[in-house]
């Protein structure tokens, strides 16, 4: 109760009024964050008319049909497996490959170490459009262009060297005494490396897990370039040829940004924790 | 310290690095001098290349008022997202870590301000598209229930040239803002709990605390995203190219969009490599000098 303690009545008061004011204003935020999630999923149920009445009312009725429809018609289970491959594979790349070379870089002492580290820092910087044109030539002469494997390996390119900074970073902060002992009773970098250092990581292996799958999962611009075919087309993408091809019809639109948001709303819900601190930890690099 | 040298010279270390270092090297340096070599050439996309010299960064730097134009639209998107975003970050994040929220609502209300930067750009695009609609969408409803724009003949805030570029920033601020909140907000957990206790005990109101110790303090947090806003500016693509495209009539194009338009529907892949080597140094330029700043800031403390 100290907290009251020289303040006049005036300022309490004040500071009541200016508290009311901030809650009020908090409660619009948090409405204007979350309501366009809710939106979307009630207006997949109306249909074309009782959307143009009015937008904001509830549906008459709920049938799920209509999500079963915009599945089939809209290619998602092709589009939705391309994404779950480019994910996955991707992501377990730039975990295995990044946490291998942080190993090296942060535990073993040799020549070249500074070097090979501020490429690392350096290439944070190149930006995905330089990269776009050069990658599209060397793809096209490899006859790559529409596959999945292209962008598959520019993901893990280009997810690297964030990925390799994290893992240097928070391998440093492992204590050195725990490897140089393991190195005098005989073990193995590989064994030292396999059962020691990465249980040791999980911290760090989720959150760059979460980095890089948000971002090879909701990619854009490398998928557009090198995804020609259809059949090779991941969910961003379907969903933008969605959007042109049935575009009077707005139920099936909104039915189909359901399907794609609902997943990741999920596991954002499940695994938040992991989600906040992923991104935190990926931005402070700048 | 010679003989520790000598007996570290072994292959092993290689043999780790390898991997990474193989896959950043074919994709991210090879492609970025091979880039620069492209943007010396007119090339079509499939054919062979012809060598031009410097005519395409002399076309584009001089002779090209599309480039000019796309160039302004960039700087505006990169201003906005460096001032707004910093702004609505630090908002939320005062308003999850100082008191407005009850304690045990903080997790909560921190999950669902965060919750948009869980969409891809493409689906907020979509979304936002819809919601500006001026027929069926949210925003249009809720303004013309409000009585601020006219209920018969709404605008269109993504068709018009003036608003168009405004218009789609909004999304932007929607979904990237809860990214500055978390950001902000471990920086607010790391100022010391007995200077904002001894503040209040001198009886400093929760405004002053703010104004004074908070703001001060997070100096060094607003560079960091300051330079992160500026960069990600530069890069902007996903969220313009599906809401407008860069129209109507160019007024939103930025120049990630023109380079992409330059390379794949004018097939003029040369000069789009020049537009994309000058979009870098300009990036960089301005990246450097934000970090530069930055760090001037966190001498001051």
């Amino acid at each position: 109760m100290y907290k009251e303690k020289g303040r006049s009545r005036e300022d309490i008061i004040i500071g009541n009024v200016a508290m009311t004011i901030a809650m009020v204003f908090t409660a619009i935020l948090i409405l204007c964050s979350f309501y366009p999630f809710v939106w979307v999923i009630l207006n997949s149920f109306k249909s074309n008319r009782e959307i143009f009445a009015n937008p904001l009312a509830l549906p008459m009725k709920v049938d799920f049909s209509v999500f079963v429809t915009v599945w089939k018609i809209g290619k998602l289970a092709i589009a939705f497996r391309n994404s779950l491959l480019v994910t996955t594979i991707s992501v377990f790349c730039i975990v295995l490959f990044a946490s291998l070379a942080a190993f090296a870089l942060s535990h073993m002492r040799f020549r070249g170490r500074t070097a090979i580290l501020g490429l690392i820092v350096g290439a944070q910087v190149v930006s995905g459009q330089v990269l776009l044109i050069p990658l599209f030539k060397l793809f096209t002469e490899m006859n790559m262009i529409g596959s999945i494997l292209p962008v598959i390996l520019v993901y893990i390119g280009t997810g690297l060297p964030l990925s390799v900074y994290l893992f240097w970073g928070f391998f440093r902060g492992i204590t050195p005494s725990i490897y140089e002992s393991t190195k005098i009773d005989g073990c193995p970098d590989r064994k030292y490396y396999a059962s020691i250092l990465m249980p040791l990581s999980s911290a760090i292996i989720g959150s760059v897990v979460v980095f890089q799958a948000l971002f090879a999962w909701n990619e854009y611009l490398f998928a557009l370039t090198f995804l020609k075919n259809n059949m090779a087309h991941t969910v961003p993408l379907q969903l933008q040829v969605f959007s042109s091809q049935y575009l009077t019809n707005w139920t099936y639109l909104f039915a189909a940004l359901s399907i794609a948001v609902i997943p990741i709303l999920v596991l954002y819900i499940f695994l938040q924790k992991f989600f906040i601190r992923g991104l935190t930890a990926g931005a402070v690099k700048g | 310290m010679k003989g520790i040298k000598r007996s570290t010279w072994r292959i092993s270390p290689y043999l780790y690095v390898a991997p990474a270092f193989i896959f950043m090297i074919a994709l991210i340096f090879y492609p970025m001098v091979l880039s620069l070599l492209i943007s010396f050439n007119k090339w079509n996309g499939l054919g062979p290349m012809t060598p031009v010299g410097f005519e395409n960064y002399r076309r584009l730097l001089f002779a090209d008022s599309d480039f000019g134009g796309s160039m302004i639209a960039t700087f505006i998107w990169v201003v906005m997202s460096i001032t707004v975003l910093t702004v609505t970050s630090l908002v939320l994040a005062l308003i999850v870590e100082f008191g407005v929220v009850k304690k045990r609502m903080i997790a909560i209300t921190r999950t669902i301000l965060f919750m948009p930067m869980t969409m891809s750009l493409v689906s907020v695009g979509l979304l936002w598209s819809l919601i500006l609609n001026p027929l069926l969408g949210l925003l249009t409803k809720v303004l013309a229930i409000l009585g601020l724009i006219s209920q018969s003949n709404p605008p269109d805030f993504l068709g018009t040239s003036s608003t168009a570029l405004l218009a789609v920033f909004v999304p932007v601020i929607w979904q990237w803002s809860g990214f500055g909140m978390v950001i902000f907000s471990s920086a607010m957990q790391g100022i010391p709990e007995e200077i904002l206790e001894a503040s209040i005990i001198d009886g400093c109101s929760r405004w002053k605390q703010i104004k004074h110790i908070i703001l001060p303090l997070l100096r060094p947090t607003v560079a960091i995203l300051v330079t992160v806003n500026c960069i990600g500016g530069f890069k902007a693509f996903d969220i313009l190219y599906v809401m407008t495209a860069g129209g109507p009539a160019n007024a939103s194009m930025v120049a990630t969009i023109y380079m992409f338009r330059q390379a794949f529907v004018s097939n003029s892949f040369g000069y789009s490599a020049a537009i994309s080597v000058v979009m870098f140094l300009v990036a960089a330029f301005f990246g450097v000098v934000c970090m530069r700043l930055s760090q001037k800031t966190e001498n001051y403390f």
